[in-house]
């Protein structure tokens, strides 16, 4: 899959998983990797620089069996992110294939 | 596995204890998760991408936030070597602006301290002309002091001002830069 594709909606897809319900990163990894295809490891990165920005914040969550593992919280301001992104998708996306639509004869 | 978060580690060199302990402990958390999930060092590795990759994007994303926190030139500095070496788009132009501010800013701080400079020294020669008994040169020289050395202390205040606005500024525009550019753009996210 284009690369460039990927990097413009990487934030979004992360967002929107976590928009749903707290995650660990093994968990939003496994995900991202199936819908969009990246290197599992970048997704790290990615987060931290999401809670760097008070996009997200992390909390451990204790398990019965095991070491604890690291959840991942939208805040607030993450939300109205993941909402302005989508939105910006929605739009660009439409248009595309509109475009798409009407002048691709195939 | 230990192989793979030694060579993360090592890369992560130029973070903060902390910062390293911390994505290290991700990045572990990781593994233990997959290995739980059956799969096999050898296939976590491989999905998780190149660790030198990885730290790379660490260490600019690190080095920016330092920098922003404290707009120090030294954090600023690191910030700008991991700008240039990434190769993020406007990193040079922002380079060359903030050297261009940070000489124009040294050249105002030095001239200013000169002012401060000149006007110790025409005190000093008033205080030198009142004991021979030239009291008019005295005043003269009293005059001068004060006019030189006060023009110097405001213009030293001036320049602390300007230095936050124009090397405080850049740095802040820099980060915005590499927060746009380095995790979206210029990562390298495909699997190897």
């Amino acid at each position: 899959m284009n690369t460039q594709f990927k990097k413009g909606v990487l934030n979004l897809c992360v967002l929107t998983l976590l928009k749903k319900k707290d995650a660990y990163g093994y968990d939003l990894a496994e995900k991202m990797a199936q819908s969009i295809e990246i290197a599992e490891g970048t997704l790290y990165p990615l987060l931290r620089k999401l809670k760097l920005d008070g996009l997200c914040e992390t909390y451990l969550s204790e398990r019965s069996a095991g070491p604890p593992r690291k959840y991942y919280k939208l805040t607030q301001k993450g939300i109205d992110a993941q909402r302005v992104l989508r939105d910006e998708w929605k739009t660009f996306s439409t248009n595309v294939n509109e475009l798409m639509e009407e002048n691709d004869d195939e | 596995m230990n192989d793979y978060l030694n060579k993360l580690e090592k890369s992560l060199r130029r973070m903060s204890a902390n910062e390293r302990k911390e994505i290290v402990a991700d990045y572990r958390e990781h593994f233990e998760i997959g290995l739980e999930a059956g799969k096999s060092i050898e296939q976590i590795i491989a999905s998780l991408g190149d660790p030198s990759e990885l730290a790379k994007m660490y260490t600019a994303l690190g080095a920016t936030n330092r920098a922003h926190e404290s707009k120090g030139v030294k954090d600023t500095l690191h910030m700008l070597g991991a700008i240039l070496r990434f190769k993020v788009g406007g990193g040079l132009l922002i380079a060359s602006l903030y050297f261009a501010a940070l000489s124009t800013m040294l050249a105002a701080f030095a001239a200013a301290v000169g002012l401060i400079g000149g006007g110790l020294a025409a005190l000093g020669y008033a205080v030198y002309m009142f004991t021979q008994g030239y009291i008019a040169y005295g005043f003269l020289g009293i005059f001068a002091g004060l006019v030189l050395s006060s023009g110097g202390l405001l213009g030293f205040i001036a320049n602390i001002k300007l230095w936050k606005l124009s090397v405080g500024n850049l740095t802040g525009v820099a980060h915005k830069i590499m927060q746009k550019r380095v995790t979206n753009n210029e990562l390298d996210i495909d699997k190897g």
